[in-house]
């Protein structure tokens, strides 16, 4: 997958076929459009292209009130790629592009500058300054400039709406496997891997700290969860600690701690992407840290077993 | 649960009459009062106190000059409560204006910019307003009553002096659209502590292209204090001394303990007790009625934050 802004969107895709979203968590609604999308390209020779927008646009716009965001711009394109989407185009978000109305926005952006073929979106899709066009005009303007659309239905969950908002919920209440469902995939976390005190190396369980760089990130709520980091062609399956570390600290810092079942090697320094895949126990503070050590090897063979290939 | 509101009564009328001027009606008490627009929520507590005669009053939790509706005052050992109660939900109802924006967020600001207001449809409305639902970091406006170095920030904001504001995590439990009525719009919020509206009218703007500020605030409700039980702010001496509430059943979210005679002198010494109550949580400790000592319960053990100062 190549990953362009869409600045530098050249005419090398005629044809292209295009999916439009912010694409928040692309979660199993999502999925099902980038089906669409990859399905589509295939049947017609072209490039399927994500049309999505970097930073999260509420990030522009709730200037004082931000949501937290499920994914952000490097996990995207992970998650995109891994869905074999071909180009991964970016719109810089910014208050001009927020103003831009709507047939602006599709003259400019997707007639002009992606000369869109087939335009997929989600039926209940807004464009253009306060997401005023909808599906309907999306439609009109098609015709006008001369490209199909293709609105998508939103996938439902027990008659529920599978939405962004809605996952982003769930994890903060603590549903988190709940919202894996929903997600359809294990939730992303990436940071970088920074010097940590050592405490868990003493207790034989050497983590890598992770520092999330994105302020917005949604953070899971406290707790252990079975984990598996990814690098570029390897995988390390292990166990993700977040919290405040209260058996062992007094300072109030939420930490993000990996431990990899095997050895990785001297990750500091690096970019380090975690799927999230279950939920294990809340965190707790233990007496002491002979107790401690017990949960944490009680959660090693709890996610050792979660992460043990199914014997059927 | 904490099934009906009590109703009020006299707290201290058994001290009978005599001795109005030093001890006064309505000393040591909770009063819900329904503060009309204009005055200042120190104004507020300023005439309650004249009235009454009370040495030692504050409010849980300030309300902006402009809004109206629930301020909790807390007089004499009650003060010492404040902070169990502004931890309490707020419920406002809230009319927005659109198409303006302004430096303080709401209609007595400077106006910055204005804008034509499209037709919006109730649809487009609440799409954007859920994008506040749940957990979200908020920026509180550099006009507000936060402290900093023990200075509001709204002082510094008067003399154009720039403040770096911290974004804190706030949860929106429920925002819903009560009424549309371009330009004008009216909702109804659920939010844990430290939400501003203002900062939400003004970020509802943004997402929906024209610009926002909130024209009008009621705050409805203060956990299960509604405005309905709330006496006026410009009550007689009578009507308000009569609507004292005593701390004991203000705090009705709160598990009470009773206290013996032993434990009666250790708590009052600050120091923790043994009780064999059931559950974790933060306890109003009881003895004779009146209630000496608020704090957390744990592993059987009530450790007392706040003693209240026994009233001889």
């Amino acid at each position: 997958m190549t990953i362009t802004r869409l600045n530098n969107f050249g005419r090398e895709h005629p044809g292209a076929v295009v999916a439009l979203g912010v694409f928040d968590g692309l979660h199993r609604g999502h999925q099902a459009l980038i089906k669409i999308l990859t399905a589509n390209a295939k049947r017609s020779g072209h490039q399927s292209v994500a049309l999505t927008f970097e930073p999260h646009p509420q990030k522009i716009l709730c200037r004082t009130s931000q949501p937290f965001i499920l994914t952000t711009g490097p996990e995207k394109m992970s998650l995109l790629s891994r869905m074999g989407v071909d180009v991964m185009a970016v719109i810089r978000f910014s208050k001009t592009i927020a103003a831009m109305s709507p047939e602006q926005f599709v003259k400019n952006i997707l007639s002009q500058k992606l000369g869109a073929a087939t335009v997929i979106c989600g039926q209940d899709c807004g464009f253009g300054a306060g997401r005023r066009g909808d599906i309907l005009l999306l439609k009109k303007l098609g015709l006008k400039y001369g490209f199909k659309v293709e609105g998508i239905a939103a996938c439902q969950s027990r008659q529920k709406k599978i939405g962004s908002t809605q996952i982003r919920q769930l994890i903060q209440k603590g549903f988190f496997n709940q919202a894996v469902k929903l997600l359809g995939h294990p939730y992303l976390i990436s940071g970088l891997v920074v010097k940590g005190r050592g405490v868990g190396r003493k207790m034989g369980y050497p983590t890598a700290n992770l520092k999330v760089s994105e302020r917005s990130k949604l953070i899971p709520l406290p707790g252990s969860y079975a984990a598996r980091a990814v690098t570029k062609n390897e995988s390390f399956e292990g166990m993700l600690y977040i919290g405040r570390r209260p058996t062992l600290f007094k300072d109030k810092s939420l930490a993000l701690e990996f431990h990899s079942f095997k050895k990785p090697g001297n990750l500091y320094g690096r970019e380090l992407m975690l799927e999230v895949h279950r939920f294990i126990r809340p965190d707790k503070k233990f007496g002491n840290l002979n107790e401690l050590k017990k949960a944490i090897a009680g959660d090693q063979i709890k996610i050792k077993i979660y992460f043990q290939p199914a014997k059927r | 649960m904490n099934s009906a509101l009590p109703e009020p009564v006299r707290s201290s009328s058994q001290l009978g009459p005599g001795f109005i001027g030093h001890v006064s009606e309505g000393g040591d008490s909770v009063f819900i009062v329904s503060k009309p627009p204009g005055p200042t929520s120190f104004t507020q507590v300023a005439s309650l106190r004249r009235l009454l005669g009370i040495k030692k009053a504050g409010h849980a939790g300030t309300l902006d000059p402009d809004a109206s509706g629930i301020l909790i005052i807390l007089t004499g050992q009650a003060t010492r409560a404040a902070k169990f109660f502004e931890g309490l939900d707020k419920e406002y109802l809230a009319v927005i204006k659109l198409g303006t924006t302004t430096d303080t967020y709401d209609l007595s600001g400077q106006v910055l910019s204005t804008s034509d207001v499209p037709v919006f449809s109730r649809a487009e409305i609440e799409k954007a307003l859920s994008n506040f639902q749940g957990h979200i970091m908020q920026v509180p406006p550099a006009f507000s009553a936060i402290k900093k170095d023990g200075q509001p920030l709204y002082k510094a904001a008067r003399q154009g002096i720039a403040v770096e504001l911290v974004p804190r995590q706030v949860e929106i439990q429920r925002i819903n659209l009560e009424s549309v009525d371009l330009p004008e719009i009216t909702i109804s919020v659920k939010c844990s502590k430290g939400t501003y509206i203002r900062s939400l009218a003004f970020d509802l703007g943004n997402l929906l292209g024209c610009g926002a500020a909130l024209s009008k605030l009621v705050r409805t409700a203060v956990g299960e204090f509604t405005l309905d039980r709330a006496v006026s702010g410009n009550a007689s001496r009578e009507e308000l001394a009569s609507a004292a509430i005593s701390i004991d059943q203000a705090l009705y979210f709160m598990d009470a303990l009773e206290l013996s005679q032993e434990q009666v002198q250790k708590i009052s010494h600050g120091n923790p007790v043994e009780c064999s109550h059931s559950d974790a949580g933060q306890i109003k400790a009881r003895y004779q009625g009146q209630i000496l000592a608020l704090g957390p319960l744990q592993n059987n053990i009530f450790k007392p934050q706040t003693v209240l100062a026994p009233q001889c």
